[in-house]
């Protein structure tokens, strides 16, 4: 141990850039599970089979296969050599959110018929319903899975190193090499993750609570106004 | 079907004394007293929440008792006898002590997976160790007499709820238990269904010289086949008698209030 | 641009590379799917303590990148004295990890067992043993086959990783092809479409058997 410890800092820089990765990862991989799981639900037939095809495409392969088509493969074809973090993350994107958005479209499919029905009844347009119906109540269902997406995809960046983005696995090896101590290298490294993998699910966990409270004080909210409005009549 | 002598209390099927039973902070089982004769036929009725179906579990060791005992042909089922003294018994004491019972419930659980003849041939075999021959031989004879052996290549979703109902019956006696409990058996079904079921429970009790204890609804079936009825409130016996005493005199007023709810 | 008679002198060596990666998924999947038993019965222990122990390795497991983990085999062992060949290295670091993935599916296999179905058992008073063989784990691993068969097509994936440790699978074959004449699209290609054409039709049978046993009951 005591011969792995002047290359701890160097270690700690390959977890920023993994952190770093992670969130930016993360940040493109939401956005991209919800445009992908609400095509699934579309109305258009055309919309689901494009965005099935899609999420097909990007969970068929690992992302190692992805990254190293999209790093070494595409620039040979449209000449254009991508930033190693760039491709990095979007790729990493893309490929959680492909899986993500699976969990989205159950959850989107979970809005009992009668909400909808109501909607119509009331004449809201799909896309008010979309964002003030069906979103809002099918949200908190999408945060566990999102939660499992996020600690997936810190899991999956372990390979960046292998496009020259110098994440933790990367400095990892570097460190092994230097110093032949690899259980304790690896040791650290797997508690670090590991670490890193419990403040995602706390965090996760505290986003789900506060979206439960948030959903139940405003019900109670609008019972209270509805109750003193049948009061006075 | 004799009682054999090697039990303690040959004349007493089951004994409940002073048994509680608690969940948590509520007391389902409130000090319950209560006996049944080797071949007697007992109705446990009562209103909805007074722990009638927890006798039942209590019983079948579905659920512990937290005081009392409770005696099966005078052989205490939760207290074993070891060096001397009575202590909790132990799991293999317990189940031993449990053979001579039987159970229907109120949802069948019929093994879904399974045909209907391996569902009444699966406790022979596995536990009484009959060859497969003897107890599928011992399943048609049950199966005809509950009226489906046509359906024994069947498997339970298939059916509706009486014929799987009357199957769980079959499958139950196939262990030819001295003593049969049933629970609620008619409560889940639809009411065209309930008839082919009791009349399977009255041949029963016509034709086997088992003990019998039905929590049950129906009234008037209660009053047909009992020798006894137990009225049940507030997880304890109120009153008990033969059934023209309970249904047509009964000396509690809980059980009149009861009574001219359910009858009307 | 696209070179076909490259492509096709390079993909009989992608084949092999292939055939090595299918092999070494199947291993990988026996060892997950006995594992995970293990660690699913473990886990069910009366013990509180065994079945917290239990839990944090499976969490840990599970948490951390596979990559890492086989890093930490394969240069660890030997520094110990123990030396083994990379593919077995790999069948066991890749099937441990998997078989906690595993043991959750069993996990939930068995809680769907309904309770009622319990205690049929105990009223026809069947051993504990007799009640697992014959009543619980039939439907409970009915139940968990469909999401052990997608991670079966996980693992076929991630196999990808173990040119990280030397092994000719399919994606290091492409990456020496590539590498000897500096012609990368045509083999990181064609391997991307031999992972898709096992992986697409198989997740769809995956589909398919979810479906059939309507777990979503």
């Amino acid at each position: 141990m005591d011969a792995v410890e002047p290359y701890l800092p160097l270690l700690w820089d390959g977890m920023k850039v993994t952190i770093l990765v992670t969130v930016i990862g993360v940040a493109v991989s939401i956005p991209f599970s919800l445009i992908l799981g609400m095509g699934r639900v579309s109305r258009y037939r055309l919309v689901r089979a494009l965005c099935r095809t899609v999420a097909e495409f990007l969970r068929g392969t690992s992302v190692i296969v992805q990254l190293f088509w999209v790093f070494y493969a595409l620039p040979l074809v449209i000449e254009y050599k991508f930033d190693p973090m760039a491709a990095a993350t979007v790729v990493l994107g893309l490929n959680c959110g492909a899986y993500a958005a699976e969990a989205v479209r159950s959850a989107l499919g979970s809005l009992p018929q009668g909400q909808h029905d109501a909607a119509v009844a009331l004449g809201l347009s799909q896309r008010r319903f979309t964002w003030r119906i069906l979103l809002p109540q099918t949200f908190p269902r999408m945060l566990p899975p999102f939660g499992t997406a996020a600690i997936d995809l810190m899991k999956a960046s372990s390979v960046v190193g292998f496009v020259t983005v110098q994440d933790l696995t990367f400095r990892s090896d570097q460190v092994r090499a230097a110093t032949g101590e690899s259980l304790a290298v690896y040791g650290v490294v797997l508690v670090s993750y590991f670490a890193f993998a419990l403040v995602i699910s706390g965090l996760f966990r505290g986003l789900e609570r506060i979206v439960a409270a948030r959903h139940d004080g405003r019900s109670t909210r609008r019972r209270r106004v509805i109750m003193s409005r049948i009061g006075t009549a | 079907m004799t009682v054999p002598t090697e039990f303690p209390d040959p004349t007493t099927a089951l004994r409940f004394a002073d048994v509680c039973v608690s969940y948590g902070n509520t007391d389902v089982l409130n000090r319950l007293d209560l006996t049944i004769g080797a071949h007697e036929k007992v109705s446990i009725i009562g209103p909805s929440g007074s722990g009638k179906t927890t006798v039942l579990r209590a019983a079948m060791t579905l659920v512990r008792p937290t005081s009392g005992n409770i005696e099966v042909f005078g052989q205490n089922l939760y207290q074993e006898e070891r060096n001397g003294t009575f202590r909790s018994a132990r799991e293999k004491h317990v189940r031993h002590v449990a053979r001579s019972m039987g159970m229907v419930f109120q949802s069948y659980n019929l093994f879904p997976h399974m045909s209907v003849l391996q569902n009444v041939i699966e406790a022979p075999v596995s536990v009484l160790g009959l060859t497969k021959d003897a107890a599928v031989d011992r399943a048609e004879r049950l199966l005809d007499m509950v009226g489906l052996r046509h359906k024994s290549d069947a498997y339970p979703p298939q059916l509706s709820g009486g014929q799987q109902q009357r199957i769980a019956i079959a499958r139950a006696m196939a262990l030819q238990p001295k003593i049969m409990l049933f629970d609620e058996i008619t409560s889940a079904l639809d009411p065209e269904l309930v008839g082919e079921v009791l009349d399977t429970v009255r041949t029963l009790a016509e034709e086997t010289p088992m003990a019998m204890v039905l929590v049950t609804h129906e009234m008037r079936f209660a009053r047909e086949i009992s020798d006894r009825v137990a009225v049940f409130d507030g997880g304890r016996v109120i009153e008990h008698g033969a059934p023209e005493q309970i249904f047509e005199a009964p000396s509690e007023p809980r059980t009149q209030q009861f009574l001219r709810a359910v009858l009307g | 641009m696209w070179d076909w008679s490259y492509a096709a002198d390079i993909t009989p060596d992608l084949l092999r590379g292939l055939l090595l990666t299918f092999q070494i998924t199947a291993m990988a999947f026996v060892v997950s799917v006995i594992t995970g038993l293990v660690w699913a019965i473990a886990g069910r222990a009366p013990n509180r303590v065994v079945r917290g122990i239990v839990r944090l390795m499976l969490e840990f497991v599970r948490g951390t990148p596979l990559l890492v983990q086989l890093f930490l085999v394969y240069y660890v062992l030997p520094d110990y004295g123990i030396v083994l060949k990379a593919s077995v290295t790999a069948v066991l670091v890749i099937g441990v990890h998997y078989s906690t993935y595993v043991a959750e599916a069993y996990r939930a296999g068995i809680e769907s067992v309904p309770r009622e179905q319990w205690e049929a058992a105990r009223s026809l008073h069947l051993s504990p043993v007799r009640t697992w063989r014959a009543v619980v784990l039939p439907p409970a691993v009915r139940f968990a086959i469909p999401p052990i068969g997608s991670y079966l097509i996980q693992m076929y994936k991630e196999t990808a990783l173990l040119f990280a440790i030397g092994l000719p699978v399919l994606l290091a074959e492409a990456r020496s092809a590539g590498g000897f004449s500096f012609r990368l699209l045509e083999p990181f290609t064609i391997a991307g479409l031999m992972y898709l054409a096992v992986s697409v039709p198989s997740s769809m049978l995956v589909s398919k058997l979810e479906r059939r046993y309507d777990r979503a009951h």
